[in-house]
């Protein structure tokens, strides 16, 4: 007797498909409650930093937010102040006008302008990466002497400093021996000393800009004596981010 | 006529060796979201504990005349009119102590308490000690909390 050719009947495709419905939800359920947690985390990290550096950033020389106003000098090159400066962010005015991007260059924390330009006042409207500030942690009292930073990986230290009670004392950076994802091990004669670590770490970014407004807050590409600075923060998977707006006015207001 | 049949023995034996294929994973994905959800519930009440005493600190802190940071930054003394009251770390626990006694601010478990001033803000860093059911040891669990600002 010849076998009948048999495939799935729909009963059985919709049976299958109906327990896949249900399994599925559960999984993406899981992968989902793994995602809003490290998100929460990052988020709360985030908003921590946004207060610190926004209160580092009010206690900063007005001079020493962006945009930088400088004088290019006759060989046309000048220091801009700000460290880490990204490159591709950085747009020149001269007496208001805009300079083309093939007029200047920008390399190791020098802007070189080209012929016309030398000499001339300049505002340099730019981004900068800031540190993760306002980290303080315990060294161990026995080794290994590891302490754990928050925004990690760790991949620059910028500054180490010993607190004790309200004062702190600037270490050499050297007092890291060795610095891996969120570890850090610091010398030994630290043990038990509290240090305040100004990083940078890659799993929150933190930026800021600026540009000059008029008395009416208007943006204007003239030096003022009024600055709003953004504050921009890009965290977990580069998909999250917020921003902060603040005036910064002049010593003569 | 359509032909009335039950399931062949080998039938039975492919469908009873799927399942056992199938189980292990089944379960090892249910364990996993099990314990991942009491790793969220825990690290959820630290984060919560940890928002609560920094409460409780800055609350102390703007009521009071003023307060001074221990020279080893693991506590802070808060002056009132009627005498002072400190934080401190004592045995695993967070204490709050006055002129009427010592309070546990927390009941987990506290592996470190540092107090720092920057400018005009006060900032606590918190680090609790906690079972970590996930990689199943005890690990440390921080939380950086304004205090005041």
């Amino acid at each position: 007797m010849k076998k009948a050719p048999g495939g799935f009947t729909l009963i059985e495709i919709m049976i299958s498909i109906a327990l896949l419905a249900i399994v599925l939800p559960v999984a993406f359920h899981i992968l989902n409650s793994f995602k809003w947690f490290s998100h929460e985390k990052n988020y709360r990290y985030a908003l921590f930093q946004a207060e610190a550096q926004i209160d580092s950033l009010k206690s900063q020389p007005f001079e020493s937010l962006p945009p930088f106003v400088v004088k290019a000098g006759k060989d046309g090159k000048v220091r801009l102040p700000g460290r880490h400066i990204i490159q591709d962010s950085i747009r020149l005015y001269s007496e208001g006008q805009h300079l083309p991007a093939s007029s200047f260059s920008y390399g190791n924390g020098f802007l070189s302008v080209t012929g016309a330009f030398r000499g001339k006042i300049i505002v340099a409207e730019c981004r900068v990466r800031l540190p993760s500030l306002q980290e303080a942690v315990s060294v161990p009292d026995k080794p290994p002497f590891e302490v754990h930073l928050l925004n990690r990986p760790v991949t620059e230290i910028i500054e180490v400093r010993a607190v004790k009670g309200s004062s702190f004392r600037q270490l050499n950076r050297s007092i890291c021996t060795a610095v891996k994802d969120d570890t850090v091990t610091v010398d030994g004669s630290l043990a038990g000393q509290v240090l305040d670590f100004t990083y940078y770490g890659d799993r929150l970014n933190i930026c800021m800009n600026g540009v000059f407004v008029d008395d009416d807050l208007k943006e204007t590409r003239r030096a003022s004596s009024l600055k709003l600075i953004t504050l921009e923060q890009v965290y977990g998977e580069r998909t999250n981010s917020f921003s902060l707006t603040f005036l910064k006015t002049g010593g003569e207001r | 006529m359509r032909m009335q049949r039950a399931f062949t023995m080998i039938e039975l034996a492919i469908s009873m060796a799927l399942l056992f294929m199938v189980l292990p994973s089944i379960f090892y994905v249910a364990e996993r979201f099990y314990r991942h959800q009491r790793y969220v519930t825990e690290i959820s009440g630290l984060r919560q504990s940890a928002r609560e005493c920094a409460a409780r600190v800055g609350r102390d802190i703007s009521v009071n005349r003023g307060f001074s940071i221990r020279p080893d930054n693991h506590g802070l003394t808060i002056m009132s009119s009627s005498g002072s009251t400190t934080y401190s770390l004592n045995d695993n626990a967070l204490l709050r102590k006055d002129g009427r006694g010592a309070v546990k601010l927390t009941e987990a478990m506290v592996r470190d308490i540092i107090f720092v001033q920057y400018n005009s803000r006060v900032v606590m860093t918190i680090t609790f000690d906690f079972y970590n059911i996930n990689t199943r040891h005890r690990e440390a669990c921080t939380f950086i909390e304004t205090v005041r600002r």
